[in-house]
């Protein structure tokens, strides 16, 4: 179903890679086949630990992250990424109603789950377009 | 042989001699006539000389009145008889000279030689004899008037003789014969043996006698007389009469025995009364005192009578008694005095009657009465201070008999029940306080086999109002132990246990609140992949059939999404602006979403006595809690009602706080939102915050309306109440922090600038053909960032547009005006203009005109009067395109 989806979206491809980071599988996988609806390179990881180990392990231009996974707060999972990647651009999912406090220092951009596909696609497109723009962090 | 007497010479020289000493007048004259001899008191007496007397004639040296008699009396001496006479010559008118003159033949023989005269004064004898005869005749005289007689008896012959006045009073006529024997034959034995032993007494033994005796007289009266008698003598001593005086003192003698009559039987009565009598005179004198008051005073006769009240009583100087006393006596008035002698530990009740002579003093001994008094007064006391304390509780006390009738009611009994004392006693506790006694019966029967009782009762007011109480109930038993009344003593938990309630119900509320917060933000993570999965199927389908599938799937999520969004306020808070409200901006936009939404059968009354008062918070979600409001009062009210909107300023206190839903203490703005509708039972109260709670039927709502206003009024700060009535309708009220600082000086610009979004040049044509109207629109708009050109009616704006001068980028119009009206201007406008957004302006206000205006290519309806703020939103939310959503959220 998830082939078949992104075989539908035929999207051009790009060397931009988006790291989605949520522990429910389901959801990683709308979530990529949303992003690769728009040509977007997709990385996967489901608890903090591992979040931090793909952004080691690669170059990213974007993080989708869920506000709760295992094995650390959203601030963790915030600064593991920030740790190789210090000026990523990150987008918080959310549950519930309003941004976690712990991160009202950090540099984020936020948003609550379920999110509209428009919606989500476009905040994407804003918090890559430095990037595609040519100027990368 | 010659006797030498017959020589004259020596007679007279004899004679001479015998009669010189002798102390009465004494002569001798010869039977010639001539003095012959005369003694010296005769020469005293007449003043002359020896020589002048001797030799002459008798006669011749008398007074010239006496010579007659005297001279008839010398011829019978001189014829040998004695002869004596009287001389009485009257001096002058009060006096006499009484003379007593014997004239003695002096004879030789048979012959007459001489005669001796001697002559006695008897001038002072006479007149003593004279006086007593006169004093004689005056006593008989005062015997008449006084009834005195007088009496004497002769010591030889024993006859009575009897004075007049005597003969009066034993009733013998003045002439009768006096019979002595008769007389005491008459009288009872014990006056004739005392009258006979009296009168042989004086008679035999010269003793006098004073009797008085009963005499019974001879015509058989009674008399009482009183004799006296004294024996006289004779000049041998012995006893010659016996006299005295007799009186009638029958009339004195009733009056004394009267008197003694009167003095005993009062004496008796001074004597016996068990109360102390004393009399007192007017020099303070003790003159009486019964053995009463001497017993009580501890004195005796001796120490009392005749004795000075300071002298019997020195401590009682200037006393409380001894200004008593001397009131009575300077008034004359009786007076009372109740004090207590300390002396004598006793209580006195003296009352001083004034009398003629002084004062009669009443003494009561009034100790035990005073003691009783006392002890009641100090009872009474006693009594009255615990019904005080009693009154003082702020616990109902009340006392039953075993017929459950109450006894005793204390104050705040009829504070707590509304029924006072007067009204509750008497009644049956059940009648006044119970609705059902089945509790009420179990405890009695708990009571009466225990002997106490405690726990919560549910009972009522007066008016009917619930209440809880814990009762404490206690059996009071009599004298002989016998269980007589139950005393139950009632707190009013009413409010402690709601209050509890309310604690268990916000206790509930946060336990839902997490439950709720937890599994909606799993139900998130669920619905993500499943909206956003749509959306991508969505973009993919060209089949129409596939994308109205889509499109219910899609709509589906997103209610799924908004439900869990709702209770995700409800259990996490809400997030919004915080900006000055004004609560009369917030209900001036509440009243027109009100008129615009509700059926006509539903009047909406709208009052605040709020002076401006602004709270900090999101005027969209505030307006949104406010409609839910309003939309349940409708629901209420299928057959129509009144739903009355009220704007208070109310102090929240630190009591209040624990009745509510965790409000903390200070100055709320509070707006009700009251209906009379069908009202809720209280069980339907208790969870009406409860998220996922609804009276409505399955479907038509999702229970989460009041959980969300609850949520949003939470997250202001504020607290929701609900009060509502079975059948009566429902009242919520929804409080708000009052923002501080804002009240007095608000400057309106700055405050609508928060909150109303500028212009940006754009034009606008306002319609109105009222200038005033007109000219504060134009106003409003141009100082928030517009620009304005006016027109007079719907002719004059279509003619504007028309010619194209302006690049008018909205219509704002006044619906009711001469010429053309906005109705007709704005179908116009529509149909050659319709780029340009149409506002309509309004005082109608029903329902049916603002969605009928709605419908004509208007595209936002401004009812008026209409604030600054609305009209400022208004056109900024029809500039950008927002399309009017009449149907706000608002389910319960």
């Amino acid at each position: 179903m998830a082939l078949r989806l992104a075989r539908m979206a035929d999207p051009e491809p790009t060397d931009i890679v988006v790291l989605v980071a949520d522990d429910d599988a389901l959801v990683r996988s709308v979530l990529r086949m949303a992003l690769a609806s728009r040509g977007l390179a997709v990385v996967e990881s489901s608890d903090v630990e591992e979040t931090g180990r793909a952004a080691q392990a690669q170059a990213l231009h974007l993080a989708v992250l869920d506000v709760n996974m295992p094995g650390g707060s959203v601030l963790d999972a915030v600064a593991a990424l920030r740790a190789s990647h210090a000026h990523l651009p990150v987008l918080v999912l959310s549950g519930d109603m309003s941004a976690p406090a712990e991160l009202d220092n950090a540099d984020y951009e936020f948003a609550r789950k379920p999110i509209e596909l428009d919606d989500f696609l476009e905040r994407v497109e804003r918090l890559l377009s430095p990037t595609r723009n040519g100027s990368r962090p | 042989m010659t006797s030498p007497l017959r020589d004259p010479a020596v007679l007279a020289a004899v004679l001479d001699s015998a009669i010189a000493d002798l102390a009465d007048i004494a002569f001798v004259v010869d039977i010639e006539g001539t003095v012959i001899a005369a003694n010296k008191t005769l020469l005293a007496r007449s003043g002359l000389s020896r020589d002048d007397a001797m030799g002459q004639s008798f006669l011749d040296i008398i007074h010239g009145e006496d010579r007659t008699i005297t001279s008839e009396h010398l011829n019978r001496a001189l014829q040998g008889e004695v002869a004596a006479f009287r001389i009485v010559r009257t001096l002058n008118e009060e006096a006499q000279y009484v003379s007593d003159v014997t004239l003695h033949p002096v004879r030789d023989g048979d012959d007459v030689v001489a005669v001796l005269g001697t002559a006695r004064d008897v001038t002072e004898a006479v007149t003593v004899a004279r006086e007593r005869e006169s004093a004689e005749e005056l006593l008989q005289i005062a015997g008449r008037m006084a009834g005195f007689g007088g009496w004497s008896m002769d010591a030889t012959d024993r006859v009575l003789r009897l004075s007049d006045e005597a003969r009066t009073i034993l009733a013998i006529a003045p002439d009768a014969e006096i019979v002595l024997g008769a007389l005491l034959d008459a009288q009872p034995s014990r006056t004739r043996d005392e009258l006979r032993g009296a009168m042989r007494e004086c008679l035999e033994e010269g003793r006098g006698f004073d009797l008085q005796l009963n005499i019974v007289t001879i015509t058989g009266s009674q008399v009482v007389a009183r004799i006296l008698g004294r024996p006289e003598r004779d000049h041998t001593g012995a006893v010659a009469r016996a006299l005295g005086a007799i009186w009638d003192v029958t009339e004195v003698e009733a009056e004394k025995a009267k008197l003694v009559e009167l003095e005993e039987r009062l004496t008796i009565a001074l004597n016996t009364i068990s109360d102390g009598i004393m009399f007192l005179d007017r020099d303070w004198i003790f003159t009486f005192a019964n053995p009463r008051a001497l017993e009580l005073t501890g004195k005796s006769e001796a120490e009392l009578l005749g004795k000075s009240y300071w002298e019997a009583f020195p401590e009682s100087e200037g006393s409380e008694w001894e200004q008593t006393y001397r009131r009575a006596l300077e008034t004359g008035a009786r007076q009372q005095v109740r004090s207590l002698d300390e002396n004598r530990d006793t209580w006195f009740d003296i009352t001083a009657y004034p009398t003629a002579s002084g004062l009669a003093l009443y003494v009561r001994d009034v100790t035990e009465d005073e003691l009783t008094r006392q002890r009641m007064v100090a009872n009474q006391r006693r009594l009255s201070d615990q019904a005080r304390l009693l009154d003082a509780s702020r616990d109902s006390m009340i006392v039953r008999g075993l017929d459950h009738r109450v006894q005793y009611w204390n104050r705040a009994a009829t504070e707590l029940y509304g029924w006072d004392a007067g009204e509750a006693i008497g009644q049956p506790i059940t009648a006044l306080i119970f609705d059902d006694t089945t509790a009420f019966d179990n405890a009695t029967a708990a009571v009466l086999r225990d002997g106490f009782w405690s726990g919560a009762l549910e009972q009522r007011d007066r008016n009917g109002r619930p209440l809880v109480v814990d009762s404490r109930w206690q059996l009071v038993l009599d004298e002989s132990g016998e269980p007589s009344a139950i005393f139950a003593v009632n707190s009013d938990i009413t409010e402690q246990q709601k209050a509890e309630e309310a604690r268990l119900r916000a206790q509930r509320m946060e336990s839902l609140g997490t439950l709720a917060g937890g599994i909606a933000h799993d139900l998130n993570n669920v619905l993500t992949p499943i909206l956003m999965s749509v959306q991508l199927l969505t973009r993919r389908a060209h089949d129409s059939d596939e994308r109205q599938i889509l499109d219910g799937m899609e709509a589906a999520v997103k209610r799924g999404a908004d439900m869990i969004r709702q209770v995700l306020a409800f259990a996490r808070g809400v997030e919004g602006r915080r900006i000055r409200v004004t609560i009369s901006d917030l209900l001036d936009d509440l009243i027109v979403y009100a008129r615009n939404a509700l059926p006509k059968e539903i009047t909406v009354t709208i009052e605040h006595d709020v002076a401006d008062g602004d709270t900090m918070g999101d005027p969209t979600q505030l307006l949104q809690v406010l409609i839910n409001l309003v939309t349940n009062a409708k629901d209420a009210m299928p057959e129509g009602g009144q739903v009355r909107i009220r704007a208070r300023r109310v102090s929240i206190d630190e009591q209040y706080r624990s009745v509510s839903h965790s409000a903390s203490p200070g100055e709320y703005l509070t707006i009700e939102v009251e209906d009379d509708g069908f009202g809720m039972p209280p069980d339907v109260v208790a969870k009406v915050f409860e998220p996922f709670f609804t009276t409505k039927e399955p479907g038509r709502g999702t229970g989460l309306g009041l959980a969300s206003s609850l949520a949003i009024v939470r997250s202001h700060g504020g607290f929701m109440q609900v009060y509502s009535e079975e059948g009566n309708g429902t009242k919520f009220q929804v409080a708000l922090p009052v923002a501080e600082g804002g009240e007095v000086s608000r400057p309106p610009e700055i405050a609508v600038e928060e909150r109303a979004p500028r212009g940006g040049g754009e034009l606008i044509l306002v319609v109105d053909d009222e200038p005033m109207i007109v000219k504060v629109t134009t106003q409003t708009l141009e100082s928030h960032g517009y620009r304005v050109v006016t027109a007079r009616n719907g002719q004059e704006a279509i003619d504007l547009v028309d010619r194209g001068e302006h690049d008018i980028d909205l219509v704002l119009t006044d619906m009711m005006m001469p010429v053309m009206d906005g109705a007709a201007a704005s179908a116009y406008l529509e149909h050659h203009h319709p780029e340009i957004p149409i506002v309509a302006m309004s005082g109608l206000n029903s329902h049916g005109s603002a969605k009928r205006a709605v419908g004509m290519g208007i595209a936002r309806f401004l009812p008026k009067p209409f604030t600054t703020s609305l009209l400022l939103t208004t056109v900024a939310e029809t500039l950008r395109g927002i399309p009017l959503d009449l149907e706000l959220e608002h389910e319960l």
